[in-house]
Formats: structure tokens, sequence, C-alpha cells
């Protein structure tokens, strides 16, 4: 019970903070699912700057965002918890997402699904909503099986797509090239739009059956309308006045 | 997007031909060489509109053996060869095919050679194929994965959703897909609509394989699956890809070294095309023309 009203927490106090648009609008670490309760509001005095990182370290300039890493039999997708910074582009926040996810997961039984070191050259967005990602030669260097080019492909894939709203497919490159297939079965030679089907969201405090975790830009997705009333709602708005 | 191609036969060439086909519509020319073989004529190539063989049922089978030539495919943690195991096994599976079904078949290589995979699908659509299997063996990075999986390829909402969206943007924008940029996009989307119109046989044809294997084989079951595969999308037949083992796995890549194991397999493919060739023939009435035909049943 905890984890859900924590989850319908998060994405009312999102919903709150995109309708006041031009703010950085993540709620931080501190309202995670799975911290029990309401959030704190946040003191109306600004803390002393050698207390709480202040400006663009600050809370308000990060966002949250969930990277995709196989499992080490390859059946699963796992959600991974990252922090970015509100870089004032999206292009940047991006490239941010994907060195993370090239940087490998962080829990024991997920791999990485590109080799270690593999380079990201250049990042550049379509007006279509297509996103180039152009990766090194690295990324071809995976083993040459169905399933390490599928974890590949859409690890990479999902994490850029769920994440950024604004993005709906990704054109791989390699070295600056298109390439027909990564090796030998996947088309990469167009873009590709995500699979989340296989995606595994436990980790990341979501039990399966309920919406996956918004990542905290642009308007929420539809939520299960629910009987219960959050109690709290009013110090959240409370707050949010005082964040502006 | 009208627009005038003239195609020149150099003086090595007897004749060229155009002609146009359906579903997906193209256009394929055909040229012969002198002292070649003629081009067939052409009521021979029309007929390679499929409705999926509703007039003749399942009579050739295409086995396609991933990989080839230097492209080797994934190796095992001992060094074995996906492009050598899996031609094994469709060689195996063309013997069963043929003398146990009393099928054609077209293999879309027989040796060791590389092979480009829309090539592979050109010569399923010219062989004119009634089912199309590729048949790979599996690798990851975690040595811990094993089992079977079969693939077939969907064309999902989102997807034709965004195609037709970016069609209509880059038209609107005048962004390099469009007609005046060269048209990949739209060589894709024809491409694709191919295996599209069969992706229901197509899933039928998986889930028949996936249960053999499951069946034959004790090995985990990975259940059907479904991936944009290059060498899938332009097949005009119902068309799957099974993985039958992960080679990176080293007590798989042991079993499919084995004369014994790749027979298993083999039956299990030959089996489920067996399968899914009479449950193609019940669903459309095939059985029954047959029948009337010879004057039995409906009595």
């Amino acid at each position: 019970v905890i984890l859900k009203r924590g989850a319908a927490a998060v994405a009312s106090l999102t919903l709150l903070l995109a309708a006041c648009a031009t703010e950085p609008v993540d709620p931080g670490p501190a309202a995670l699912p799975g911290s029990s309760g309401p959030v704190e509001p946040v003191p109306a005095v600004p803390a002393p700057e050698d207390e709480a990182p202040q400006g663009f370290l600050s809370e308000q300039n990060q966002r949250r965002v969930y990277l995709f890493f196989p499992t080490d039999d390859a059946q699963r997708l796992v959600a991974e918890e990252r922090i970015i910074f509100l870089t004032t582009t999206l292009t940047s926040q991006v490239k941010q997402a994907v060195s993370e996810l090239l940087l490998g997961p962080q829990t024991l039984d997920l791999i990485p699904a590109f080799p270690p070191n593999t380079r990201l050259r250049a990042v550049f967005l379509l007006p279509d909503g297509t996103a180039v990602i152009d990766l090194g030669p690295l990324a071809v260097a995976i083993p040459a099986g169905t399933a390490s080019e599928r974890a590949a492909v859409y690890s990479l894939v999902n994490t850029v797509v769920h994440n950024f709203q604004e993005i709906r497919r990704v054109q791989i490159l390699v070295e600056g090239e298109e390439i027909p297939t990564l090796v030998g079965h996947l088309d990469t030679s167009r873009p590709v739009g995500p699979d989340l089907d296989w995606v595994d969201w436990t980790r990341v405090g979501y039990t399966e059956g309920q919406p996956p975790p918004w990542s905290g830009v642009g308007p929420p997705p539809p939520q299960p309308i629910e009987e219960e009333t959050i109690p709290n709602d009013e110090p959240l708005e409370a707050s949010g006045g005082e964040i502006l | 997007m009208g627009g005038t191609f003239v195609f020149e036969p150099g003086p090595d060439y007897d004749s060229a031909r155009a002609s146009e086909m359906d579903h997906p519509f193209r256009v394929v020319l055909d040229f012969a060489k002198k002292g070649g073989p003629k081009i067939p004529e052409a009521g021979d190539l029309t007929t390679t509109r499929r409705e999926p063989s509703e007039a003749r049922g399942v009579r050739t089978i295409i086995l396609d053996p991933g990989h080839g030539g230097n492209e080797v495919g994934a190796q095992g943690p001992t060094g074995l060869a996906e492009k050598d195991v899996v031609l094994e096994i469709a060689r195996r599976v063309a013997r069963h095919v043929r003398q146990d079904l009393g099928l054609e078949v077209v293999m879309t290589r027989s040796t060791d050679k590389v092979i480009a995979l829309d090539e592979r699908a050109g010569v399923a659509n010219n062989r004119q194929g009634d089912l199309f299997v590729s048949i790979h063996a599996n690798a990851s990075r975690g040595a811990r994965a094993s089992g079977a999986e079969t693939y077939f390829v969907a064309l999902d909402a989102s997807d034709a959703e965004a195609e037709s969206l970016a069609a209509d943007e880059n038209l609107a924008m005048g962004l390099p897909f469009g007609p005046e940029g060269g048209n990949g996009e739209l060589d894709m989307v024809l491409w694709e609509m191919a295996q599209a119109e069969h992706r229901i046989e197509s899933f039928l044809l998986a889930e028949t394989i996936q249960r053999e294997l499951n069946e034959l084989l004790d090995t985990r079951d990975r259940g059907v699956r479904q991936a944009p595969f290059r060498v899938l999308m332009g097949v005009a037949m119902p068309a799957v890809l099974v993985e039958v083992a992960f080679i990176s796995n080293p007590d798989e890549e042991e079993a499919l070294r084995t004369p014994d194991f790749q027979e298993k397999i083999a039956e299990a493919i030959a089996r489920s095309i067996a399968s899914y060739k009479i449950s193609y023939e019940q669903r459309t009435g095939l059985v029954e023309q047959r029948d009337r035909a010879l004057g039995r049943g409906g009595s």
C-alpha cells in the first residue's frame, strides 16, 4: 500500500509541477516510490551554500531516467535508475542517459548491453521524433547472436524513447554510418521503435500490472483512477508554490 | 513521384524485360545473358502473387541456414561456428521434408558462402515458397542463457502509425526521406508490408515450431517472440526464424556439436512444418476441396 501511495504521490507532484512548465521539474530521489509517506515541503528559507548544492547542481536541476539492461540469461530487460542533470538541450540530456547506459549496470545479475568502452560519438534529433545515436566501432563487437543483438538494440532504443517523450524512434549509426544490422539479424537500417514488452520494472519499485513509472518530463501517462484520495495534497501544493 | 528510368542491357545480354507484381507492388527487371538461360514467361512470374497459396496449399519450403562464409555468426566457447551447425541442421530438415513429407525444398544456401539477407528473401520470393524457415543458433554475453526461441515479424500499431506519420511529416517538411531525397523509407515500407500481410500465419508457424522444439528437446522454453528481422521482412510468405539453442552456452554448444542433437532439432522442425501444413489446409478448406475432387467425404 505504501508503495502504491508513493507512486501516486510522484504522479501527482509531477502533474502539479508539469503545469508550471518553465521550471525544471524533478521531485528528486526524496520522492522515490518506496520512500515512506508524502514528500516533505521544501523549507522556505534556502539552506546555506555549504550545506546543500545550489543552482546547477541542486535537485531542481536533476531528473531521473530509467536505463534498461539485459539479464545475464538474456530473458528480460531490467530498468535501473540514474539521475542526470537537466541541461538546457534535450540532445545533451539524451547524451547523458546514453553515456550512463554505456557505462553498464550497477546490479550483479545484469550485464552490459554494449562492450565496455563503447563510445558515444554523437547524438542529434530530427524533427520527426527520431533520435540519431552514433556509436563507436565497439558497438558491433557483441556476440553475434540474436539474443545479444536484441538486448543491445532495445536497451538503447527503450532507454532513449521511454525517458524522452519527444523521441519516438532511434536511428543507430556506427562510426557515422547507417548499418543494416549490428551483427546480422535485426534491421537497423532505419529508425527502430521501442519494445517495452519484455521490460522488468520491479527493480525500480514497480510491480507487474501497474503502469510503468514515468520519468518526470512531459505529461504523465494516464493513471488508473483510485477511490482513495491521497492525503497531504495540500502541503505538496504549498511547497510547489515555494519552489517557484 | 513521376520519373523515368532507362536500363539498357550491355552487349553481353540477349534480352531484358520489365514486369510488375503485386503483394507487395514491385517492378521486376529480368536480364538474360547471351547463351544463358532464357527469361521465364511472364505468366510464371506473375503467379508469385501469394494469396498465401490458397489454391495450392503448402508445397515449397524455403530453408535458410543463417550466416555463411566469412560471416561466421555466433561462436561457442570452444569455437563451434553457428554457420556450420545451422547448415547441417538445415540439410537434415531438407531431407525429412523431401522424403517424409514429399514437399519441395529450396535452400538459400547449401554451401559455406556469404549470402546477403535481402538476397535470401529474394530467392524465397522468386522460388515461390509457401513457408520460409530461417535456422540460427543463439548467443548471449551471459553464458547462462539457454533454450530455443522462435521469432516472427509483427508490424505493431505504433510502428505502422510511426511510419505513416513520419512519411506525412517528411513530406510536409521536405525532409530527406521524401521523394527528392531518395526513397529508402518508401522502399522500407513496401518491403515491410510483404511480411506484414502474413504475420498471423507466421505467428502460427512460429508457435508450432516452438511447441515441437519444447516437446522434443529438454531445453528451456523461451517462447515465441517478435522482432524486426531483416531477413524475414521482405519475405512474401509466412516466415519465421528459429534460434535452436544457445551456442554460447557450454552445454548447448556441446549438444549442438552432436549429430544426435542436430537430428532431433531437424525432426522437430520438419514435424512442425507437417503439422502447420495440415492445420493450414484444414483452416482454409483445402482438405475438403481435395476430398470432393476425389469423390470422398461429404456423404
